[in-house]
């Protein structure tokens, strides 16, 4: 997991830096920390990184902005801030995870559960994903995606309406995002869990989940166990 | 639209007090008899007061200096006038002792007639003489006086003659009197009051000015009504005048002071001492008394109308209404009539009163407003500066610091603690206060520095140059810039020094403060930004309109400037 920390404060940033070394060492390929965004813009158009611990109130400026820019991109973004009350915007954007400051190894081990996706318990409801369209940000929100198709390194999010928005997060980082609501039904499908009306089973162990929305996706032999219990639940 | 209902109001409580006091300023003034005119003739014989002397060789004049003289008239009592009772002769502002002859008849007199200024004694300003019944009946009458003038010689006065019912006229005056001085006895309240509160409470020169003007129409009125009730010896007459000169002029000079303070017009006082010379001047070249205070109210009233005027369009608060209470003084003068001009200048000073106590009390109400505006502006502001400690970027950011210190090396978060403990009481010491010597802001950054250096292990340093130690400033506002600075700093490198520099010119204190590393374009300086607001706030606080800030960046350098004016 290559890991991107962008921090103005200096001993915040070599702490953060510190026990990330130490949580994430089993996944981590290499780390780099930033004290500004300029520079963090130029470093990730010339690499590619897998997670973003972003400090909200880098050199004076809101980070609400750029935050909705980050969110949209393929890599997990957790916002390290001062301002607890920005944690609920924050999960509504998107965010992997919110770390208050002052924070300790306990809170980064629960967001390196999460960025692994075996978070023990489940995150803060995301109530939207954003999406890059046109060059323009747009909020999607999830509450509308029916089910999402994995698409090399992006996904469709296919939505109520039957429109179709791209994100270019890949299948992968969206169940983590989205496990509350979402499971993952096949190696290119995640589908919402209350969408789901029925599982059907055709001979020669062929599966499919039929949605209220009289679709048929197909749900792989492997997975077949888990989603009976979790829609059963349901 | 509300200052239109204003207007509507007050101008019809100026049409009212003219409406009914108009009625009120006629009241004694005709005369229900005719008196043909009068004769006089210098020198003293008893046969003079005879029915059937020949006066035809008598003159319409009498020489000035004359002291001892006679003068008669003939007056037609008309039988179809009804009387209720007997009739009364009035004899008004004249001048000497005098006996009165009706019909050849002696009928009264005033003081004592003499020869010489031991044995006269001087006879009231005014008389009023019971015409017996038996000749008051219908038909020509002769009025013969005798007096003697030994006072107040090279000056007299035409007597001025009025027959009605007895009763009714010596009444009259008593209720014209009584009038009057009701709105004497409010002037004077309203002169105590303001003075109280001027001594007491409030040290507002316009108040002192209005409880002047109030109580000089207080005692102006005492003066011009004193006739009325108390008949003075004559030669007293002019003392009395001269006076009652004294307090108009004063009154018309207080006028235009009362509004050049309230709309604070800064070149008033040249205004004001060219129209202190007018009423000198005219003092000298107008000898009739009515005339003089003519002239001195006319141009006052004017003179003010011309300052409220311009205070309207410059929207100062009430000019309006200031103006309206004006018009019934210029009114006055438009309808200058000697008989009842002072009656309506009384009338239109209560206006002029009551509608100025109208507005001083809305004055006071706002400056309230306003004053309880500026403390709680202070309470915000003492509470944002002791936020600066708490609030969440600040104290968050240190608290992790130091945990990163606690683990690294307990020996310099203990340094650490030391110093975040320094910067607390230094900003707990500043506080309360609104202004405070610049040493001890000088103090306070360095308290901050050397928190910050901690947290982001760059060598933070403050000079300054130039500096008075005897200055004052407002708290924290070079420690706001500071940290605005701190956090918009680059950390290019280890070192980052900052800069204050004091100027001192004509009339203007300059602080220039230099933030280093800051990319101004890039990382823009947001200048409504809650810090800079705070200066702002503060500044504004303590020095009202009198200064300027300005901020811009110059070679990677931010540049805030900060104009006191004196």
């Amino acid at each position: 997991m290559k890991i991107l920390i962008v921090e103005d404060e200096l001993r915040v940033a070599k702490l953060l830096e510190k026990n990330v070394r130490l949580i994430w060492e089993e996944v981590l390929t290499n780390i780099t920390v930033i004290n500004n965004l300029t520079e963090a813009e130029i470093f990730m158009s010339q690499n590619e990184i897998d997670l973003l611990f972003l400090d909200l109130n880098l050199n004076g400026r809101n980070g609400f902005d750029l935050l909705n820019d980050f969110v949209s991109r393929p890599f997990f973004t957790i916002v390290v801030s001062a301002y607890r009350d920005q944690a609920i915007k924050a999960f509504e954007y998107g965010v992997l995870d919110f770390i208050p400051k002052p924070f300790n190894q306990e809170r980064l081990k629960t967001a390196y559960l999460r960025s692994i996706g075996q978070a023990k318990e489940p995150s803060p409801e995301i109530k939207n994903l954003t999406v890059k369209k046109k060059g323009k940000l747009l909020l999607v929100p999830v509450i509308e995606i029916l089910y999402i198709k994995s698409d090399g390194h992006y996904a469709e999010l296919h939505l109520r309406n039957d429109k179709l928005e791209i994100s270019d997060k890949p299948l992968d980082r969206l169940e983590v995002l989205l496990q509350n609501d979402f499971i993952r039904i096949h190696r290119s499908y995640l589908v919402r869990v209350n969408a789901i009306k029925e599982v059907l089973r055709f001979p020669g162990s062929r599966y499919e989940i039929a949605l209220h929305s009289d679709l048929n996706l197909p749900l792989s032999r492997t997975r077949y166990k888990s989603v009976i219990s979790k829609v059963a639940i349901n | 639209m509300a200052w239109l209902v204003r207007f509507a109001v007050m101008a019809s409580a100026v049409y009212l007090v003219f409406v009914y006091g108009g009625q009120f300023l006629t009241i004694g003034l005709s005369s229900p008899y005719p008196v043909e005119s009068i004769l006089f003739k210098a020198g003293d014989d008893p046969q003079w007061k005879a029915v059937d002397f020949d006066d035809s060789a008598w003159d319409e004049r009498i020489s000035v200096d004359s002291k001892t003289y006679w003068w008669r008239a003939r007056v037609v009592l008309d039988s179809i006038k009804h009387r209720d009772g007997p009739l009364g002769l009035g004899i008004r502002s004249s001048f000497g002792a005098y006996e009165v002859y009706w019909d050849g008849h002696f009928i009264g007199q005033n003081g004592v007639v003499g020869n010489g200024k031991s044995n006269e004694r001087p006879g009231g300003i005014d008389g009023i003489f019971l015409i017996p019944e038996m000749l008051g009946y219908a038909g020509e009458h002769l009025l013969a006086v005798r007096v003697s003038q030994h006072r107040l010689l090279g000056s007299k006065t035409m007597p001025f003659l009025k027959i009605s019912d007895y009763d009714v006229q010596s009444r009259t005056l008593i209720i014209i009197a009584a009038f009057m001085h009701v709105l004497a006895g409010v002037f004077f309240v309203i002169a105590l009051y303001y003075f109280f509160v001027f001594a007491k409470s409030y040290h507002k020169w316009s108040f002192l000015v209005f409880g002047m003007v109030s109580i000089i129409l207080f005692l102006w009125i005492l003066l011009e009504y004193v006739k009325f009730y108390y008949a003075y010896p004559y030669h007293l007459h002019y003392l009395r005048l001269d006076a009652i000169s004294l307090f108009a002029g004063g009154v018309a000079f207080l006028l235009p002071l009362f509004f050049i303070i309230q709309f604070e017009l800064k070149r008033g006082w040249i205004i004001l001492g060219f129209f202190g010379a007018f009423i000198v001047i005219v003092w000298y070249l107008e000898s009739d008394y009515d005339r003089l205070t003519f002239y001195w109210v006319t141009v006052s009233t004017i003179l003010s109308m011309v300052i409220a005027g311009w205070a309207l369009i410059r929207e100062r608060s009430y000019a309006g209404e200031a103006l309206i209470g004006l018009i019934p003084l210029l009114m006055a003068s438009a309808f200058f009539e000697p008989f009842y001009y002072d009656r309506l200048l009384f009338f239109s000073f209560t206006v002029f009163i009551i509608v100025n106590l109208y507005i001083l009390s809305k004055l006071i109400g706002d400056e309230r407003q306003a004053y309880e505006l500026s403390r709680y502006r202070t309470e915000r502001l003492k509470i944002e500066l002791l936020k600066k400690n708490i609030q969440p970027h600040y104290l968050m950011n240190t608290l992790t610091a130091l945990i990163s210190w606690v683990e690294e090396s307990p020996k310099t978060a203990q340094q650490f603690i030391e110093a975040l403990a320094e910067e607390f009481e230094a900003l707990r010491s500043v506080s309360e206060k609104q202004l405070i010597p610049i040493n001890e802001e000088i103090s306070l950054c360095n308290a901050h520095l050397e928190v910050m250096k901690f947290r982001n292990e760059v060598n933070y340093q403050l000079s300054t140059k130039d500096v008075d130690p005897t200055e004052f400033i407002p708290p924290a506002i070079f420690l706001t810039l500071l940290e605005n600075g701190i956090t918009h700093n680059k950390h290019v490198s280890s070192n980052a020094v900052f800069e204050l520099v004091f100027e001192r010119r004509q009339h203007k204190k300059i602080y220039t403060f230099y933030s280093p590393g800051v990319q101004a374009k890039s990382e823009k300086m947001n200048s409504k930004g809650t810090g800079l607001k705070y200066v702002e706030a503060r500044l504004k606080e303590n020095y009202g309109d009198r200064w300027t800030m300005e901020s811009f960046a110059n070679d990677n350098i931010w540049i805030t400037k900060i104009i006191i004016k004196q």
